[in-house]
């Protein structure tokens, strides 16, 4: 492997700030930032995963066993808030912030000051959101879409929406500093079609947080007006319409659904082909199946209103916009599995994550389309089948590409090579146990039990029992993944090298391990043969 | 003046081996001013959504 000629042995001329203050609250180093970010989302998982198991704890029986039903309204509602914009979004800003500037040749983050900016408003934010549930009248308990009238009722309502607020500037700001890194620090010779699918995923949903998240900052804020301030938008006494809200938050939500899973589409097309050692299949396919999912995502958003009453032909509409997603997603997967396909493969932990990844979210995207059918989304909806359907797209699908990442980069990062055994031992534990905790919920939904409930029918208590049991299962396996991140930070023995994994291949793994404070302070020189989709024109 | 130097100094590309990209073909001063449209563009189409929105809610109203 001659790699030499593309990376600058004097990068690491000055290291990183010797002072912890100076080093992680001042650091406009992308690398650093990029490891704020994931550290974050690591704990906000953790927390958003308690509340999960307390639920879960809840559910184990039909009655009431821990709670009133009041708090377990807030903990459904925090864990889905803590988790999509406290885990998920920021752990993916988090390895774009890590990955773009290694994979594109550029020295750091184009607009490095705002980059810090925008991650230390998350802290603040998610601080002011969770002790909510420190307050007299309790956390937000109207679930994660806000519905009002139900979300007017809560006394914390102006302080998660200003709590969104930040959420929304802070992805507002990451997502300008993604576009232009990518769009004017690529180095010389990385044009935009020999770009890693990474990338490109990451160019496509900074576009989507772009147009999406003022929407929903001007959603949250009538609500804020409708409860303080004498506006009626939402309230059919005085003339407005509680309908509109879910069209304009559904604007926003369905793109944002997108903006969770496209990242993770990119991931996935990194690591197949380094375990396969074989190029991606239909390298341009997948990049435009990108972006037609990303401009489908913007005319699907009332699929989640079919049981509110829109008129039949908007319902057709939106069914036939909705069915059309699984066009292009079909592409991505078959695209995978064509990778894979004679390839020369290995099944170290990130390539399992990855193929239980393309199964598991296959499933997640098949119980999508049913949802899709607008006669069977009226039994479906608000059930535990909509439960069990966002689940395996957001935890094997959005979660497992991101564990998947870890795994991938980690040596990159630290240096380290993790333990092979205990990462795989992860990898079994938490691929049996999260269908144990969500196939069955597909069960209950089809047979009728509401979601965001704390009690219910005996007929529905085996199913609860076996999904709650693999919930806790589950939530202790992502122990062994904390052991194993802790181990290869910091106490494991076995180095890293620079190439890392033998099919690997990308600007990033031209770079030492771990990767040096500052590099790329001269472009790379490109070779074609060091990209993996530099023959792509050809 | 710029003659001699440019005699003197082959371009970049020309000292090139033939399949590679010439180490420095964007000077800092352009990455700069592309950074700066990119911002000003996509700013304003945050500010034109936001405003939107804020229409949006005085007309409501």
């Amino acid at each position: 492997m001659s790699h030499a000629a593309t990376h600058d042995q004097h990068d690491d001329h000055h290291g990183a700030p010797k002072s912890f203050f100076q080093r992680w609250c001042m650091s406009t180093n992308h690398k650093d930032i990029g490891t704020l970010y994931l550290v974050f989302a690591l704990v906000m998982f953790f927390i958003g995963g308690s509340f999960a198991m307390l639920i879960r704890a809840e559910l184990f029986k039909p009655g009431l066993q821990l709670m009133q039903p009041y708090f377990f309204n807030q903990l459904t509602t925090m864990h889905a808030l803590v988790m999509i914009f406290g885990a998920i979004m920021p752990a993916f800003v988090g390895l774009g912030n890590w990955m773009i500037p290694l994979m594109v040749g550029a020295p750091d983050m184009a607009l490095p000051r705002m980059n810090n900016l925008s991650f230390w408003i998350l802290p603040f934010a998610f601080t002011l959101m969770l002790s909510t549930l420190f307050m007299a009248g309790g956390g937000p308990a109207g679930g994660w879409t806000m519905y009002p009238p139900l979300s007017l009722q809560s006394d914390s309502l102006a302080y998660v929406v200003f709590a969104v607020h930040l959420m929304g500037i802070s992805s507002i700001m990451g997502a300008i500093n993604i576009i232009a890194t990518i769009l004017n620090m690529r180095a010389p010779g990385m044009e935009l079609l020999k770009m890693p699918v990474f990338v490109w995923s990451w160019l496509i949903t900074a576009f989507l947080l772009i147009a999406v998240m003022p929407v929903l900052a001007g959603a949250v804020t009538m609500l804020l007006t409708d409860k303080y301030f004498g506006t009626n938008f939402f309230n059919p006494g005085g003339g407005g319409d509680p309908v509109l809200y879910q069209h304009i938050f559904w604007f926003f939500g369905h793109p944002e659904v997108y903006i969770m899973i496209l990242p993770a589409f990119g991931i996935i097309s990194e690591i197949i082909p380094t375990f396969a050692r074989k190029p991606i299949f239909g390298y341009k396919a997948m990049v435009f199946a990108i972006a037609s999912i990303a401009f489908l995502s913007f005319i699907v958003w009332a699929h989640h209103m079919f049981a509110v009453g829109l008129p039949m032909g908007a319902e057709i509409f939106f069914m036939y916009a909705t069915m059309l997603i699984a066009v292009p997603t079909g592409v991505k997967v078959f695209n995978w599995v064509s990778t894979m396909w004679g390839g020369s493969m290995t099944f170290e932990t990130p390539m399992l994550f990855a193929i239980a990844f393309v199964i598991l979210f296959t499933i997640g995207g098949f119980s999508g389309l049913m949802l899709a059918l607008v006669p069977a989304d009226f039994q479906y909806h608000d059930t535990y089948f909509v439960v069990a359907h966002f689940h395996y797209v957001l935890v094997t699908g959005a979660l497992f590409a991101i564990i998947a990442a870890t795994y991938y980069w980690l040596p990159k990062w630290s240096g380290r090579m993790y333990s092979e055994f205990w990462a795989k031992m992860h990898f079994w534990n938490s691929v049996i146990w999260v269908n144990v905790l969500f196939f069955p919920q597909h069960f209950l939904g089809l047979a009728g039990m509401p979601r965001r409930i704390p009690d219910y029918n005996v007929a529905f208590a085996n199913f609860n029992m076996v999904s709650s049991i693999g919930g806790f299962l589950f939530g202790a396996s992502q122990l062994i993944f904390l052991g194993v991140l802790i181990h290869g930070v910091w106490f494991s023995k076995k180095k890293a090298t620079d190439r890392v994994w033998e099919g690997a291949k990308g600007l990033e793994w031209t770079v030492p391990s771990p990767a040096p404070h500052h590099t790329f302070e001269v472009p790379p020189v490109i070779h074609d043969d060091e990209l993996a989709h530099g023959h792509v024109n050809d | 003046m710029s003659e001699t130097a440019g005699c003197l100094e082959k371009p970049i590309h020309m000292t090139q081996p033939k399949m590679q990209q010439p180490a420095i073909d964007q000077p800092d001063a352009d990455r700069r001013k592309g950074v700066r449209r990119t911002v000003t563009i996509l700013v304003a189409i945050v500010a034109a959504f936001f405003l939107v929105s804020f229409v949006q809610i005085v007309l409501m109203k």
